[in-house]
């Protein structure tokens, strides 16, 4: 399997009247041809902002530095504004979270789609349009020809993600960026949602960027994960693997809050007590450690190496580290305390 | 639609309604009548004038007479230019006015909104910071003020425009700018904010994602959406603009509508003031009425219903 994306070294910042936000910290990874590898953790993680600067989307304040981004071995963070605007839609293609914003109120759904053919083919008008009704044939809406001429106001939030879908899938991009699709819709439609994608994926072989901050949904869909936090990786493994073994306590923290099976009825998730960084000042050390319950004081003042586990599995956590199990837990008390807390909350849902 | 048409228009017809009869019963609660001067008319002359203009009928039938004119158009004579009709009033001023105040409209959207647009696309820089100021100072200084100042400086020391004249199109140089000077700021400030706050929405990043240059992005995204809150204020801009302002036709010497109204408050002059509020008020429903329909062409989310 050879990667369609590798990542290097990417950082991202923003440029604030507070100061300096890093909301990316130094990413590696890569992405395989014709996979759906999964991104997950809490929100502020830095995942959004992590995958917009891939395609220099995210916000002018923002600064990308990056060692590289090699799409199909070319590295497109040295490219021009101009060479990567035929990246983006055409090769690496987008889809965000919130569907309700994010189509043009006052252009129709086809004129959006057929937009996109426009600007990267050479179809003529008639073209365009019969090509944007076979991709909401492909996407299943129904009643495409109609669709066609609404505005996104008289849809709703599934048919509006599906059409984002056929705009991001117009080109037979390499890459589709998947931004939470799903978190804004609610769960029957999410689930026909993830099925369109997943049969998309098999019939087209693109390569998906899928970003959650559920690994339910991952261990669903995806065959590889990432974990992110605090605007870097934490753990990454195949899905196999991440369930078999989890290694970061961070991982084990989101596992703990995907309800079970018998919980399914209550469904409501059980957090990680705590919040996430601030990425203004971020943690010197590690960014789990005001919220783990392993920290050790080597956790506070020293980034944590990233440990090979074997078989494609890697974690960026001391305890992995020789000897660092022995040592005491500084914050026990603390963090003890904060997890009696969550246990009286869950107690009382 | 057709349901839509029919009570906007029923709606207006009953709103031009409630202000005639506010301003009929404002103006017979305001103490004074048009013959009332200094120098006590005989009474027996005050009398046959009352008669004449029917002043002497119930307050009820007088408002019924006038509805009854405003119907077939005819507004009645002046109380204080005997031998004139309000009809000839608006015949003569509102042309003078509606083409200044035209001109004033075409400079207005011409000069302002490209001036929001860069305003806001330099967002933060010395350019946006300039044009900012400007608007600034435009929506703060009244308009007599930016005529007297405009005046002084063009044609009492340096001699380049015409005041008091408007053959020649110069003329309209000083007047356009004093008249346009408040909203050309006021819609290239809203013209500024609304691009800033569309250029962020989630759907300009979705454009931007397709590849497509900033300018397809501006363009085709970006201005129509911004455009909206323009457009809103458009309507009772343009009526306001066409049917004349008092005090710069009075600065300019201007013989519009606006120097006609102000003249016939002060002097009572009952069938004027009540003939041109409600043509004033006819203008600004039908213009509002407008742009409420452009309003649903550019925005599909608002829909022509009843
Ligand atoms: N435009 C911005 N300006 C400043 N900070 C930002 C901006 N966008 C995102 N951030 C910050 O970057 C961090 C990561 O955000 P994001 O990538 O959206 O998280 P996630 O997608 O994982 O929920 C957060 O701390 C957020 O506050
Ligand atoms: S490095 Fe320390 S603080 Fe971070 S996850 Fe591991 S044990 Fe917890
Ligand atoms: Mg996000």
């Amino acid at each position: 399997m050879s990667a369609i994306l590798e990542v290097n070294n990417l950082k991202t910042t923003f440029h604030t009247g507070n100061g300096a936000v890093q909301a990316v910290r130094g990413v590696s990874f890569h992405l395989n041809e014709g996979e759906i590898l999964g991104i997950v953790g809490e929100s502020g993680s830095g995942k959004s902002v992590m995958s917009m600067s891939l395609i220099r989307l995210v916000a002018p304040t923002a600064k990308i530095e990056a060692g590289s981004i090699l799409y199909k071995g070319k590295d497109i963070s040295t490219y021009s504004a101009r060479q990567l605007r035929s990246i983006r839609g055409k090769e690496i293609a987008m889809i965000f979270q919130d569907p309700m914003s994010s189509l043009n109120p006052v252009m129709t759904v086809g004129a959006q789609v057929a937009e996109m053919l426009s600007e990267h083919s050479r179809l003529s008008a008639k073209e365009r349009k019969a090509q944007v009704i076979a991709l909401f044939n492909r996407v299943r809406i129904p009643e495409a020809e109609k669709r066609y001429r609404q505005y996104p106001h008289e849809l709703s939030g599934g048919m509006r993600q599906r059409v984002m879908m056929a705009l991001a899938l117009a080109m037979q991009p390499g890459i589709l960026i998947a931004d939470e699709p799903t978190t804004a819709l609610d769960v029957t439609i999410q689930d026909q949602i993830l099925k369109v994608m997943r049969q998309l994926q098999s019939e087209l072989g693109t390569s998906i960027l899928f970003i959650t901050h559920d690994l339910a949904v991952v261990a669903d869909l995806c065959s590889r994960v990432l974990v992110m936090y605090g605007g870097q990786i934490m753990e990454d493994a195949s899905i196999d693997d991440i369930f078999a073994r989890p290694l970061h306590p961070y991982t084990l923290g989101l596992m703990a809050s995907i309800p079970s099976l018998e919980q399914e009825k209550a469904t409501r998730l059980v957090p990680i007590p705590g919040s996430p960084p601030d990425m203004l000042n971020p943690p010197a050390g590690c960014p789990f450690a005001p919220r783990c319950p392993e920290a050790r004081e080597i956790c506070l003042e020293n980034p944590a190496p990233l440990v090979d586990a074997g078989k494609g599995h890697h974690s960026r956590c001391w305890l992995l580290t020789e000897g660092a199990r022995e040592l005491d837990h500084p914050f026990r008390t603390v963090t003890d305390a904060m997890y009696r807390n969550r246990e009286r909350t869950e107690d009382t849902l | 639609m057709a349901r839509f048409l029919i009570k906007r228009i029923l709606l207006m017809i009953l709103s031009l309604f409630v202000i005639a009869f506010l301003t009929f019963s404002l103006m017979h609660a305001v103490p004074g009548g048009p013959f009332t001067a200094e120098r006590q008319l005989p009474a027996r002359v005050e009398a046959e004038m009352r008669a004449r203009y029917n002043l002497d009928a119930p307050l009820y039938v007088q408002f019924f007479d006038y509805i009854k004119g405003f119907l077939t158009f005819d507004l009645g004579p002046s109380f204080k230019y005997p031998g004139k009709t309000v009809n000839d009033f608006i015949e003569n001023g509102f042309p003078v006015s509606a083409k200044l105040g035209g001109i004033t409209i075409l400079f207005i959207l011409a000069v302002s909104i490209p001036l929001g647009i860069w305003a806001a696309l330099k967002n933060g820089k010395w350019q946006d910071g300039f044009v900012m100021t400007i608007a600034t100072l435009g929506v703060t200084i009244p308009s007599f003020v930016i005529a007297t100042l405009l005046m002084y400086l063009f044609s009492h020391k340096l001699g380049w425009l015409p005041v008091f004249s408007l053959d020649k199109w110069q003329g309209y140089i000083l007047p356009v700018v004093s008249l346009g000077g408040y909203s050309l700021a006021f819609i290239a400030r809203l013209m500024r904010s609304s691009l800033l706050e569309v250029m962020g929405q989630d759907y300009i990043r979705t454009a931007r994602s397709k590849g497509l240059s900033e300018v397809k992005v501006i363009v085709r995204h970006g201005l129509r959406n911004a455009l909206i809150p323009v457009i809103t204020i458009l309507g009772p801009t343009i009526a306001a603009l066409l049917t004349g302002s008092f005090v710069i036709e009075k600065i300019f010497a201007i013989p519009g509508m606006g120097v006609y109204f102000v003249d016939s408050v002060g002097q009572r002059d009952y069938t004027a003031i009540m003939g041109i509020t409600v043509f004033y008020a006819t203008f600004l429903i039908v213009m509002t009425f407008i742009v409420d329909i452009f309003y649903t062409i550019i925005d599909p989310r608002i829909r022509m219903e009843a």
